[in-house]
């Protein structure tokens, strides 16, 4: 009897637990069916951000792919306006000093004709003899081995050298002084030069040349401008234990301070609209570059002063 | 009887040459300076004309021509130019200058040709 109420109670304990372990099951899987329905959800918005992102991601790369072909494009572009400037920079040049070679070519021809219209009245005047004859042709020589020279000096400064020698940067001075001489003269310009610490340079002579050529130059316009009297630009050499300058410097008014930070960069120009093309500092300083060299400029108590300088070795 | 003229040039080559050729002329008593600065002290007081040379190292001729006027003001000068600019001869011309010739010289004829046309 006793193990009869014991079995009943067995089955009745479980029968309930059967029955709550069903309703348990039932709930677990009513969860995982939700789990499962939110997991799908989740996977096919996963899917579909994927998609997404890989969309993004191609038009991120064609983006990019057109930027970089912009870019190129503009490269190429200010390349081909660099090249295009530094070509009217040279016109520019090559015109001035043509004309400066013109005017240097006036005196001399102007003498060698007045001589030779003298020789005819000499003779007239029973003058001429062999003395004559060696004195005039020394003269007239003179005068042509001048014109020579600065033929010769306006030929070279033009000539796309690119071979790099040792040069005696005094010589390079007197040789930009001898083409542009006449033209700072006829604006009453005096140059003085302070060689007494010369030192030689590895480079381009000829491009060198330019450097100092577009410095002083831009001394003449200022003068110009300003209308400055007593005009003077001083060109000094300068040797100490670590390096080598070259100093010019003018006494045109100096640099407006809003203009002096970024004097060569390309395109900045301090001249009147149309008068400069903002090259000549650039590409000073890109010579002065390739030249192992630095350029700077600072205000100094009239004017400007621009300082090539190069490390001793 | 003979002028008084007196030449400013640097190039020693054409102050002889003119020098000699108008003295030939025997109508004129020529006095040469190669320096202006010299000459702007020197210059004898009976001169009638000044040739001046535009292009001088010490000087220009433009800027030296008002100092000549102020010292000399009967003098006529007559400048010497290889710049052909309207600017410049308008700028002499105001400054005090009777006339001008351009260089090169046509001749020495036409030089002094223009130096009797200006002293007429």
């Amino acid at each position: 009897m006793k193990e009869d109420k014991t079995v009943a109670y067995i089955e009745k304990f479980l029968d309930e637990d059967y029955v709550s372990l069903q309703v348990n099951l039932q709930k677990l899987l009513k969860d995982y069916e939700r789990k499962s329905k939110r997991l799908d959800k989740i996977i096919k918005q996963s899917d579909k951000q994927q998609h997404q992102m890989m969309r993004l991601n191609d038009e991120l790369d064609d983006h990019k792919h057109n930027l970089e072909i912009k870019v190129q494009e503009e490269i190429a572009k200010r390349e081909e306006k660099e090249k295009m400037l530094l070509q009217q920079a040279r016109l520019a040049s090559m015109g001035e000093m043509m004309d400066a070679v013109a005017h240097q070519w006036k005196q001399p021809i102007s003498t060698i004709s007045l001589m030779v219209e003298m020789m005819g009245y000499d003779f007239e005047d029973d003058l001429i003899d062999d003395k004559y004859i060696q004195e005039y042709q020394k003269k007239i020589d003179t005068q042509i081995a001048h014109m020579l020279n600065t033929l010769n000096e306006f030929r070279t400064f033009f000539r796309p050298s690119k071979d790099a020698t040792d040069f005696d940067i005094k010589k390079t001075i007197d040789k930009v002084l001898l083409l542009i001489k006449d033209e700072f003269m006829k604006n009453t310009i005096e140059i003085e030069v302070d060689a007494s610490q010369n030192f030689s340079l590895f480079g381009v002579e000829n491009e060198f040349k330019h450097l100092i050529i577009n410095i002083i130059n831009n001394s003449k316009d200022a003068f110009i401008e300003n209308q400055t009297e007593a005009r003077k630009i001083s060109i000094k050499l300068l040797v100490d234990d670590k390096c080598k300058k070259l100093e010019i410097s003018d006494n045109a008014g100096g640099i407006p301070e809003n203009v002096i930070e970024n004097i060569f960069k390309a395109n900045v120009t301090t001249k009147a609209e149309g008068k400069g093309t903002g090259i000549g500092l650039y590409m000073s300083s890109q010579i002065a570059q390739k030249h192992n060299g630095t350029l700077s400029v600072e205000n100094v108590k009239d004017g400007a002063k621009f300082i090539f300088a190069t490390i001793k070795r | 009887m003979e002028k008084n003229i007196v030449i400013i040039d640097d190039e020693q080559n054409i102050l002889s040459t003119l020098d000699r050729f108008l003295t030939r002329t025997g109508l004129y008593n020529v006095t040469t300076f190669h320096n202006p600065l010299v000459a702007l002290e020197s210059i004898p007081l009976n001169t009638d004309m000044i040739l001046l040379d535009v292009m001088m190292p010490q000087i220009n001729g433009i800027d030296l021509l008002p100092k000549l006027k102020e010292r000399y003001p009967s003098v006529k000068v007559v400048i010497m130019t290889a710049y052909s600019t309207f600017d410049t001869v308008l700028n002499a011309q105001r400054l005090g200058a009777s006339d001008y010739i351009m260089k090169p010289f046509k001749s020495l004829n036409d030089v002094a040709n223009k130096i009797k046309i200006v002293l007429e």
